[in-house]
């Protein structure tokens, strides 16, 4: 009976229980796929075997086992793959005879050589009718005793329905594989939580295995495992306790079965009865222990008699104590007593010493004062020693004395010598000495001589400073003088500046002044003439006359205020020079002037006249009072001719400081045949308001050749006026070419 | 001589010319009507007035209050409408300058104002005969300005 299994594995091998083997086969009919997987599982080879003896099913363990695949072990003799064939033959048919062998060893031989001991357990098969179909045959290697957990754990996992083990606590201490699918959660999830935690009714399923730690059991206790995703499975709880070899409880052994698939109804009513069958063996144990308890019972009172004795015992030797005890304070008085004498005896003994220590130093003193004598001797001994050694080494010291001296003269001899060559060199030194004297005397008189030039330079410096301080006061003063000249310079430019603006401020006054002034005479006259016509025979001679002078006076403020507007328009307006053609304004004159011109059969002759650079506004003006003086102071006897001509000419050629002799110049000449006027006039007539003639004779303001003068200095020329009385006037102008 | 009558206009703000003018105007022959303004503003307003009808010369002094002859003389000619008024220039003093201004401005001629009353009328009746006579394109340069000595 598997006695290398443990009592997991019994359950599942059940094949080695022939009371239930025909509940095993029919459960391997029903559920051949069931059985297949249990069957691979097994870590045994397995094997079932026809009457004939050829095998007709293997596993895989078979296979390795063997080294050969199934098709080829099916259908051949199962003793074929021993090393005792006979004996496998034995085997099988034993188990044909007797329905089953247990622990029938034979070994396999594998195809490569390799062999495996065995132990064979092996038993008939049938079909429900009870009819022998074959053996069933489960070896196990013997060899490999430490597989078997392994093969445990297999058969668990292998199982479909969900299999738990449950700690005193309550808790999961492991679980197979069905369990893990029927919850959802991980192994690792699972071990070491509450077992009640994966039910509807965590509450039944606590009181489920507290009765099974009760009772040691429980059957189809029904509970509702949910799992993780809320799918509920309905089981049936099959429980019980498990043990370890001892009979100590471990935990709890719990395998579910789902209710809904009845066929595992078979299955838990073959667990309930094993179970039943564990529980009374567990009972049986129960007994033996009351027996045992019993025995211990009766142990006890023993030891409670042992006990008594032993109190009485006790009492005996306390008083045996005391009576050592008193024996021992009477020798404590005795120890004392010796204790003194003892002290006595040690006494006497410690002034005896002293008095052998006193002995023992006189007899030290004694051997010292030997010895230092000894010492003494031998001091003494080592002075005449060395006493005689100072002898011997002065006798060495005078020796060497008298070569020294020897030595000594030998020097002095050759200092001599050196003394002798001294002397004459200090002779040479003092002839050098009297030439550097020499030296010295001529270079103190040069020094004499520089000194004085010198000196004479210092004079002459000073000199010098002296004539330098002179300049520079001459140079600050001519400073202050230019610093004066500079500021009076610009008070004259200031000056000028002033005048210049006066002198503007002046002609335009003239100028608007004289404009004004027109109107109100131009009515005087205007009145006059309307009254000289209107009222002329009302008037008496003597009031037309009147009338008449007053017509004239205002005539003549007329053409006087006509003359110096021109002469103010020469100032104020500002013209261009232009290159003129002096014909075409000698003309223009010429046509202003026809009548006078005709009236006095005058001729002008304008002749070589060139181009000049001129303001012809201006010009013209000149031109116009040169003519019309011409014409009107003629010479009543005879026509008026005028010639105008000029030329150009070089100013080195004239002989008057207004020109500068590189520059060329354009001599303009109006020559006339009239009246003329005295020399020393020759000046003055430009001068404004000079006449030379009363207004009776000559009509004129006196103004005409002042503008002439005027005009030709705005052109930077020069105009001179020749003339003598009746012998006509000469006007020659210089303006630059 | 046109036996229409002849529409003067005087624009000077001098009475005593005016007086003067009126009075000149009188002692001619011809057939005349004769209106004064004061200054150049009054002068440019009538002119532009649309129901006034032109005259058929205008004398014009150009020294005025509000606005001078020389202003009134260029927006005459810049304007289309009045551009062919013929402008006589009217005045009491003589600047070759301002004649030249003048004449490049477009007036027809130049007076210079005579004192004596009987060339006055002389000078206004030579004027208008050469109005009269003559269309009103522009003189010569010698001749834009009308002398008394001359008529």
């Amino acid at each position: 009976m598997g006695k290398h299994l443990t009592s997991d594995e019994n359950k599942l091998i059940i094949i080695n229980k022939p009371g239930k083997q025909n509940q095993e086969k029919e459960k391997w009919a029903l559920t051949s796929q069931y059985a297949r997987s249990l069957l691979e599982a097994s870590l045994d080879p397995l094997v079932t075997i026809s009457a004939e003896g050829k095998i007709t099913d293997v596993n895989e363990a078979s296979i390795k086992v063997t080294g050969f695949a199934r098709e080829k072990l099916i259908n051949t003799d199962f003793s074929n793959y021993f090393t005792e064939p006979e004996k496998a033959q034995e085997g099988y048919r034993q188990v044909f005879e007797k329905g089953f062998v247990a622990d029938y060893p034979l070994t396999i031989k594998h195809k490569n050589g390799n062999l495996t001991d065995v132990l064979y357990n092996a038993s008939v098969y049938k079909d429900d009718k009870g009819n022998v179909l074959g053996v069933f045959a489960a070896a196990r290697d013997v060899t490999e005793q430490k597989q078997s957990s392994q093969y445990a754990r297999s058969l668990i996992e292998a199982s479909l329905d969900p299999l738990v083990t449950i700690s005193a606590e309550g808790k999961i201490t492991d679980v197979n594989e069905a369990s893990i699918k029927v919850t959802g959660f991980a192994r690792e999830k699972l071990v070491n939580t509450d077992f009640s935690n994966y039910f509807t009714e965590p509450v039944k399923a606590r009181e489920g295995y507290l009765q099974v730690f009760k009772e040691g059991f429980v059957s189809d206790y029904p509970l509702t495992i949910k799992h993780k995703n809320g799918k509920l499975t309905d089981v049936l709880y099959n429980a019980s306790v498990y043990k370890d070899a001892k009979g100590n409880v471990l935990g709890v052994f719990a395998a579910a079965r789902d209710v809904t698939e009845q066929k595992w109804a078979i299955d838990l009513k073959i667990a309930n009865k094993e179970l039943v069958f564990q529980n009374e063996e567990k009972e049986k144990r129960a007994e033996e222990l009351i027996i045992a308890n019993k025995e211990l019972a009766f142990q006890n009172d023993e030891k409670e008699k042992r006990a008594a004795e032993l109190i009485i015992a006790n009492k005996e030797l306390v008083f045996q104590n005391d009576e050592k005890e008193k024996r021992a304070a009477e020798l404590g008085i005795a120890n004392k007593e010796l204790i003194f004498q003892n002290n006595e005896k040690e006494k006497r003994a410690a002034e005896l010493s002293i008095a052998n220590k006193e002995l023992a130093f006189q007899n030290e003193e004694k051997e010292k004062r030997a010895a230092e004598l000894s010492i003494a001797n031998e001091e003494l001994a080592f002075q005449n020693d060395e006493k005689e050694k100072r002898a011997a080494e002065l006798s060495i010291a005078n020796k060497e004395l008298a070569f020294q001296n020897d030595e000594k003269e030998k020097r002095a001899a050759e200092l001599s010598i050196a003394n002798k060559e001294l002397a004459f060199q200090n002779e040479e030194k003092e002839k050098r000495a009297a030439e550097l004297s020499i030296a010295n005397k001529e270079l103190a008189f040069q020094n004499e001589e520089k000194e004085k030039r010198a000196a004479e330079l210092i004079i002459a410096n000073k000199e010098l400073a002296f004539q330098n301080e002179e300049k520079e006061k001459r140079a600050a003063e001519l400073i202050i003088a230019n610093k004066e000249l500079a500021f009076q310079n610009e008070e004259k430019e200031k000056r000028a500046a002033e005048l210049i603006i006066a002198n503007k401020e002046l002609l335009a006054f003239t100028y608007i002044s004289s404009h004004d002034l027109q109107e109100p005479l131009r009515k005087i006259q205007t009145f006059v003439t309307i009254i000289l016509e209107n009222e002329n025979k009302n008037l008496t001679d003597k009031g037309k006359y009147n009338f008449q002078r007053m017509q004239l006076a205002a005539g003549r403020m007329q053409q006087l205020i006509d003359d110096l507007l021109a002469f103010s328009r020469i100032n104020t307006t500002d013209h261009q020079f232009e290159k003129t053609d002096l014909n075409l304004i000698i003309e223009e004159v010429k046509n202003e002037l026809r009548d006078t011109i005709q009236e006095k059969h005058a001729t002008i002759e304008a002749k070589e006249i060139c181009p000049v650079n001129i303001i012809p506004f201006q010009f013209r003006q000149l031109m116009y009072n040169l003519i019309s003086n011409a014409l009107k102071f003629s010479n009543p006897d005879i026509p008026p001719h005028i010639i105008i001509k000029s030329s150009i000419v070089k100013g080195s050629k004239l002989d008057s400081q207004h020109f500068s002799p590189e520059k060329s110049y354009c001599h303009i000449v109006v020559k006339d045949n009239g009246i003329g006027f005295e020399p020393h006039f020759n000046e003055r007539i430009f001068d404004v308001f000079q006449k030379l003639h009363s207004k009776e004779v000559y009509e004129g303001t006196g103004i005409g050749l002042a503008i002439v003068k005027k005009i030709v200095d705005n052109h930077k020329g020069f105009i001179t006026a020749t003339s003598e009385l009746n012998k006509g006037a000469r006007f020659d102008i210089y303006i630059l070419a | 001589m046109s036996i229409k009558e002849l529409n003067i206009l005087l624009a000077d703000d001098d009475t005593d010319d005016c007086l003067f003018f009126e009075d000149a105007l009188a002692g001619t022959p011809l057939y005349t009507k004769f209106t004064a303004v004061h200054d150049g503003e009054q002068l440019m307003k009538l002119l532009n007035n649309e129901t006034y009808k032109l005259p058929d010369v205008l004398f014009l002094d150009l020294n005025m209050p509000r606005k001078n002859g020389f202003e009134c003389l260029a927006e005459i000619k810049l304007n289309k409408k009045l551009k062919a008024l013929p402008v006589v220039v009217f005045s009491t003093s003589f600047e070759q300058e301002v004649v030249n201004r003048l004449y490049n401005n477009g007036a027809q001629y130049f007076i210079r104002k005579p004192a004596e009353f009987s060339l006055y009328k002389k000078i206004i009746l030579h004027t208008l005969t050469l109005i009269m006579q003559k269309d009103i394109s522009q003189m010569a340069k010698e001749d834009f300005v009308l002398r008394v000595e001359a008529v």
